[in-house]
């Protein structure tokens, strides 16, 4: 032995037993933080990609800023990328071919190939105005190849000789519609704007900018607006991109981020209380051999270095441990969300390595851990070398009420177990609380995915058929033609009014009106959408209109007259959901349709929509898209919902799994607290053994202190658990779709029997060890 | 009369090199009313033999009567119950309950049995332990002494067939040794108690009517009070 801190191996070989409980206190708590700080991880990069992917990796645009100031800007360091950038035929409605084929023709920067992630996969930049970068398809739509020339025709039949520097990666809209994407220098392009337009302007560019990562963008974007005044129109931003990088201006994104907090707070204080409460346990067991070390002339600095040392020693196994968990969990779970969506979660990284995960879960291990033995360390310094001799190690945490003898011994008792140190009880009660807090705020996301992706509403379809024109021209034979074909379950349709002029709060706006069919009300009644108001008026007489809930500032309430072109129509009830998805100023209503029959005049539908039986085949399909005509649109969803179902099953597995995680884990740490803290009595309870308590008696006494933990940690769980609902509920939930909370009782109910039952088989296992007992070493060990 | 034989007891602990031979073949019997004790070297088996006979422990093998039942033939919550009502423990670490007061650690053996408490013989034993005072007090606000009386006030409330102590003045100094070594014989005699008591400190088998002795786990009877032969 070179020192005593020695010892600690030495000891720890020999206390094997009670040091595997605080080992797995420590390798859960490091799993739990891991894993989710990863799994996140993971998300938000795969988020990340889609949006780098869809939308570019830009952060924003600016529009109507001179050359001169563009160059100033460029020079700023915090820009890591900047371009200019225009596009002619962006909708690809214009006349532009390319070879023949329909184009679209940008002008750009070379980094805004970065930016736009359009890498070269052969070639280079175009050097002079009259090369050109094409899109990869276009080698087998064009059949061209590097070094051939190509000809660009205008609308107005001007031609452009233009010869092919380099290939790009492909644009998904493009090749959907079959066309081909042009990228032309920026003097290129201007030559061939002053062309097409017969000018010698150039045309406006829009530069775009991308901000490095380590920068603090939302500063960023101030400053710039601040240095050259620009307005808040002239400035465009990549609102996806922000958001994921936690730069969003969205108070719903915000909102997320604090929900996030809030629950990883949550979880590292049941990492910490968990860690201490094991550690307690751990120490108070060992009063005596820490009274010894006294008596043998250890300081109490010495022995709070001990102890601070051994918790150090135990994360040597415990945090890798707790890492490879998270690892390989991350994996299976990334594993199964690409399997179960392969749409949503497309770029899930398959054997992904968190960075951020890991060092989260070895900075909570280490904070946790050293958090967690500050207190045990001070008792344990604080032992009095005389526990040593005497062998009274209880006796010196000083014990101030006497237990109350009136009830029967072993219930007094046990309850005087559990209440006569303030500090244990506190941390045993809060950790019970702590489950059922933890578990509230995890139901709350579980009700956020219930909102944010139902694949299942009842009214998706799985075909619809739309009107060419948005009009409402598709009749109601057809519907019913449509019903009667097989393979299909119901077709209900909706017409619709668009635009229709109205005053609301005194402003005038263009509102959208749609009809609903019984079957749809009945629906909105059965998914309980209706948030307010009363459905029952809608299929009578007069103007009534259901509203769509949307966050706005003025929401709509019950009783107040709209009134548009149409007539004056008087909202009914508000509904959380309907099948259109709304944009920020268009009010959406809902009304019967023989009120939309009165208040238009209109006949007909504008969009069916047909449901199919489980086992309708694919000429079946084919039968209704050709009942349905050519004329109409015909839009067949199966896919995207099966795919929306997966997403859905992946997040609820992904959800329930975390919940499951979380319960199991707080069982385990009941059970575990338990019965540490009646190892760490056992030598009094040889004592009572021998004296003459019988088995039975200590299962009740037990059972008496196990019951008071489990009932003050239950009142202060739902005290504490369901405030904490509320607020994540209203970040997530009725921040978005304006459901109101309710207490979650079926949740507050499982939960609460989940930690009863725990404290029952908690109860179980230090049973068994008391009858088990040898009494007489139990006595004379000291 | 015969309240307790011993016959033939063995205890071996561990096998092979690690085997003890604990106590081999003793055979001793207490006569109702008397106050034995037990000397003997440190290891010598002294505390191996009290635990047998307060069914703390099983024997290899022997039997123990007390009072002529055999306490190795009953189930282990008829030993516990049989252990609770008739035999009384008093041992070197007071092992006193900390969350109790004095009068609740001493009424602990009626009030695990759900039996109500007489309040006269609680306040006598009080008196005699010279622990009025102290009665509500717990064991932490007491000294080693007063835990220890407390202890043997435990070990008597229930009136006990036998009261087993294992060297209860171990952990107390001279005087609070005295103390208790009076206390105990002078309750034992008022309540006519039989006790079996291991002491180290051979001053003290000066109180007690007979002496057995423990050499190597082979008893040795050595009759009535011969503290001159031992000294
Ligand atoms: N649980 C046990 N396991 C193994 N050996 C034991 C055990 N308890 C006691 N012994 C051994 O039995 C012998 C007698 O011990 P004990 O009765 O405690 O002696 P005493 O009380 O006279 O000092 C000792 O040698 C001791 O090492
Ligand atoms: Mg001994």
């Amino acid at each position: 032995m070179k020192s005593y801190l020695s010892l600690i191996p030495a000891y720890r070989r020999i206390h094997k037993k009670q040091n595997r409980m605080t080992l797995l206190c420590i390798t859960l708590a490091v799993f739990l933080v891991s894993a989710i700080f990863g799994m996140a991880d993971m998300e938000i990069r795969s988020q990340r990609l889609q949006a780098v992917k869809r939308y570019g990796s830009w952060h924003i645009q600016i529009h109507d800023l001179t050359e001169a100031d563009a160059a100033i800007l460029a020079q700023r360091p915090d820009i890591t990328n900047s371009s200019w950038y225009n596009v002619l035929n962006y909708r690809l409605k214009e006349n532009y071919t390319l070879g023949g084929k329909r184009a679209a023709v940008c002008g750009i920067e070379p980094s805004m190939l970065t930016m736009m992630e359009y890498e070269l996969t052969e070639g280079t930049f175009p050097e002079t105005d009259s090369q050109v970068i094409l899109t990869n398809s276009s080698k087998e739509i064009l059949g061209v190849s590097l070094g051939d020339s190509v000809t660009l025709l205008t609308p107005d039949g001007n031609s452009l000789k233009l010869t092919i520097s380099g290939f790009g990666m492909d644009n998904e809209t493009a090749m959907k519609s079959d066309a081909i994407i042009a990228f032309l220098p920026l003097a290129g392009f201007q030559s061939l704007y002053h062309l097409v337009n017969q000018t010698a302007e150039d045309a406006d560019m829009v530069y775009y900018i991308q901000f490095s990562e380590h920068c603090n963008i939302r500063r960023a974007i101030r400053d710039v607006r601040e240095q050259f005044e620009l307005t808040e129109e002239q400035i465009g931003e990549n609102t996806a991109l922000l958001g994921l990088l936690g730069f969003s201006n969205d108070s719903f994104i915000t909102g997320l981020y604090l929900a996030a907090g809030i629950l990883f707070l949550l979880v590292l204080t049941a990492g910490v209380l968990m860690v201490a409460s094991s550690m307690n346990s751990n120490i108070a067991q060992r009063t005596e051999f820490f009274g010894l070390l006294r008596c043998l002339g250890a300081t109490p600095k010495q022995i709070r270095r001990f102890v601070c040392l051994e918790a150090l020693n135990w994360c040597k196994t415990a945090i890798p441990a707790g890492i490879l968990l998270s690892a390989a969990a991350i994996w299976v779970l990334c594993g199964a969300l690409r399997y179960l969506s392969s749409m949503y979660f497309a770029e899930m990284p398959v054997f992904g390595i968190s960075l951020p995960g890991i060092a989260a879960g070895i900075i909570v291990g280490l904070i946790t851990v050293l958090l967690a033995a500050r207190s045990p360390a001070k008792r344990a310094s604080r032992v009095s070398p005389v526990t040593a001799v005497n062998g009274n190690a209880d006796m010196v945490q000083g014990i101030r009420k006497a237990a109350n003898v009136n009830l029967r011994i072993e219930a007094a008792l046990g309850i005087q177990h559990a209440l006569h140190r303030k500090k244990n009880f506190l941390l045993m009660a809060c950790s019970f609380a702590l489950s059922i807090i933890l578990f509230l705020s995890f139901y709350a996301s579980i009700a956020f995915m219930h909102h944010a992706i139902t694949p299942l509403r009842p009214y998706t379809p799985d075909l619809s058929v739309v009107s060419p024109d948005s009009s409402c021209s598709l009749d109601f034979g057809l519907a019913a033609k449509l019903a009667g074909c097989p393979g299909v379950k119901r077709v209900y349709g909706r017409a619709f009014a668009y635009d229709v002029p109205a005053r609301i709060h005194g402003q005038e706006q263009a509102v959208m009106l749609f009809s609903y069919d019984l079957q749809q009300f009945n629906w909105a009644e059965e998914a309980d959408y209706l948030l307010e108001g009363d459905l029952s008026k809608m299929t009578g007489e007069g103007n009534y209109v259901l509203a769509v809930h949307d966050a706005g500032e003025q929401p709509l309430k019950v009783g107040e007259v709209v009134h548009t072109d149409l007539g004056d129509l008087t909202v009914a009830g508000i509904l959380s959901h309907c099948p259109i998805d709304g944009t920020r100023d268009t009010e959406r209503f809902i009304c019967s349709e023989d009120t939309f029959r009165r208040l238009t005049g209109e006949q007909g539908y504008t969009v069916l929509d047909i449901q199919l039986t489980r086992h309708a085949a694919d000429e079946d399909v084919n039968r209704i898209r050709s009942l349905a005509g050519d004329e109409a649109l015909f839009s067949d969803q199966r896919l995207s919902n099966q795919d929306n179902r997966g997403a859905f099953w992946a997040f609820s597995l992904f959800l329930y799994g975390f919940l499951t995680v979380i319960v199991l884990i707080t069982c385990f740490h009941i059970v575990n607290s338990i019965s540490m803290s009646a190892s760490a009595r056992m030598r009094q309870y040889g004592a009572m053994r021998a004296i003459g308590m019988s088995c039975g008696q200590f299962t009740k006494m037990l059972a008496a202190e196990t019951g008071t933990y489990a009932c003050f940690g239950c009142v202060i769980g739902c005290a504490l658990g369901l405030p904490l609902h509320f607020l994540l509920y209203r970040y997530l939930v009725t921040a978005r779709w304006g459901t109101p909370w309710e207490i979650p009782w079926g949740a507050l109910a499982l939960i609460v029997l989940v930690v009863l039952t725990a404290s029952a088989a908690a109860v179980f296992r230090p049973g068994r060890q008391i009858r088990r007992m040898n009494i007489t070493e139990v006595i004379h060990s000291q | 009369m015969e309240l307790l034989k011993v016959t033939r007891l063995t205890k071996t602990y561990g096998t092979g090199p690690t085997r003890v031979e604990a106590l081999k073949d003793a055979d001793f019997t207490m006569q109702k009313s008397e106050f034995a004790a037990i000397v003997g070297e440190s290891g010598s088996g002294k505390t191996t033999l009290l635990n047998l006979i307060g069914a703390l422990d099983t024997p290899t093998s022997g039997q123990i009567l007390l009072n002529g039942q055999d306490i190795f033939s009953m189930s282990e919550q008829e030993r516990t119950i049989f252990r609770r009502r008739s035999i009384g423990f008093i041992f070197q670490s007071f092992q006193l309950i900390p969350e109790l007061t004095v009068e609740q650690n001493i009424i602990f053996p009626l009030l695990l049995d759900y039996q109500k408490p007489d309040p006269r013989k609680v306040n006598e034993l009080l008196e005699i332990l010279g622990l009025t005072e102290r009665r509500t007090h717990l064991p932490s606000q007491l000294s080693g002494g007063q835990q220890q009386r407390t202890a043997i006030g435990r070990a008597l409330i229930h009136n006990p067939m036998l009261i087993l102590a294992d060297e209860p003045t171990g952990n107390l100094d001279s005087k609070s040794s005295q103390e208790v070594m009076e206390l105990l014989t002078r309750a034992a005699h008022h309540y006519r108690q039989t006790v079996l008591m291991i002491t180290h400190n051979l001053g003290l088998t000066a109180y007690a009517d007979r002496v057995l002795r423990v050499s190597d786990g082979k008893l040795t009877d050595l009759g009535g009070k011969r503290d001159e032969k031992l000294s």
